[in-house]
């Protein structure tokens, strides 16, 4: 038995998104074979779009499977993300754009590019890249996972 | 945002940032089940609330001082 209005909300949503990934793809193309092209978009991205991709980054499996899984499991304890939800965003308003423009000025692409050039030790920067990257793994497990959930 | 000259103005704004930080990161301040509001916890309500707290908080030093 087929449910014909999750089929439909389905394929209106896989061609919306595929038609924007097409044109976004042509908009404002620039050169790929440039690494802040390619990793930073240029750096051109602006408040609306900004808005968007850290909207991107928040409500993912992370926000909708897990802490409330962590809720319903241990109760109190997953309310953990407010508090920490709260106190991230002024600490970005007043850091990051200090940050942003410097590592404009710069041209650093990754954290690891500005601690190697503000500490002068590549072995921090390659400590903080493999941080980095060591981190970033169980958020991706849990999106995998979030995905056949 | 760009090194302004007139550094000392913006700063005091910017301790209005710490409020969210006293008021979140000190569990006891608001571990109780009362006073509820519409029928939720103190606990869970009062996390909520500053939520919104702590935007205004942001939206006003960026006006103010950014």
């Amino acid at each position: 038995m087929i449910n014909w209005v999750a089929l439909a909300v389905f394929i209106f949503f896989f061609l919306l998104v595929t038609v924007l990934g097409f044109v976004a793809a042509r908009w404002r193309r620039g050169n790929l074979d440039l690494i802040n092209e390619w990793g930073l978009a240029g750096r051109r991205f602006g408040t609306v779009v900004t808005w968007f991709l850290l909207g991107g980054d928040l409500y993912t499996a992370y926000t909708f499977i897990a802490v409330p899984g962590l809720v319903f499991a241990s109760g109190a304890l997953g309310f953990f993300a407010v508090p920490y939800t709260i106190i991230v965003y002024p600490l970005v308003f007043v850091l990051m754009p200090r940050f942003w423009a410097v590592c404009k000025k710069h041209g650093y692409v990754t954290p690891a590019d500005f601690v190697r050039a503000r500490f002068g030790s590549s072995t921090l920067a390659l400590l903080v890249a493999l941080t980095g990257i060591l981190a970033t793994m169980p958020d991706i497990a849990l999106q995998m996972f979030g995905i056949e959930v | 945002m760009i090194t302004r000259p007139e550094r000392k103005g913006r700063s005091w704004f910017l301790l209005l940032l710490l409020i969210p930080f006293i008021a979140m990161l000190y569990p006891p301040f608001y571990n109780l089940r009362t006073p509820e509001f519409i029928g939720i916890p103190f606990f869970y309500w009062f996390q909520l609330f500053w939520v919104i707290i702590t935007a205004t908080l942001t939206a006003l030093v960026y006006f103010l001082g950014a």
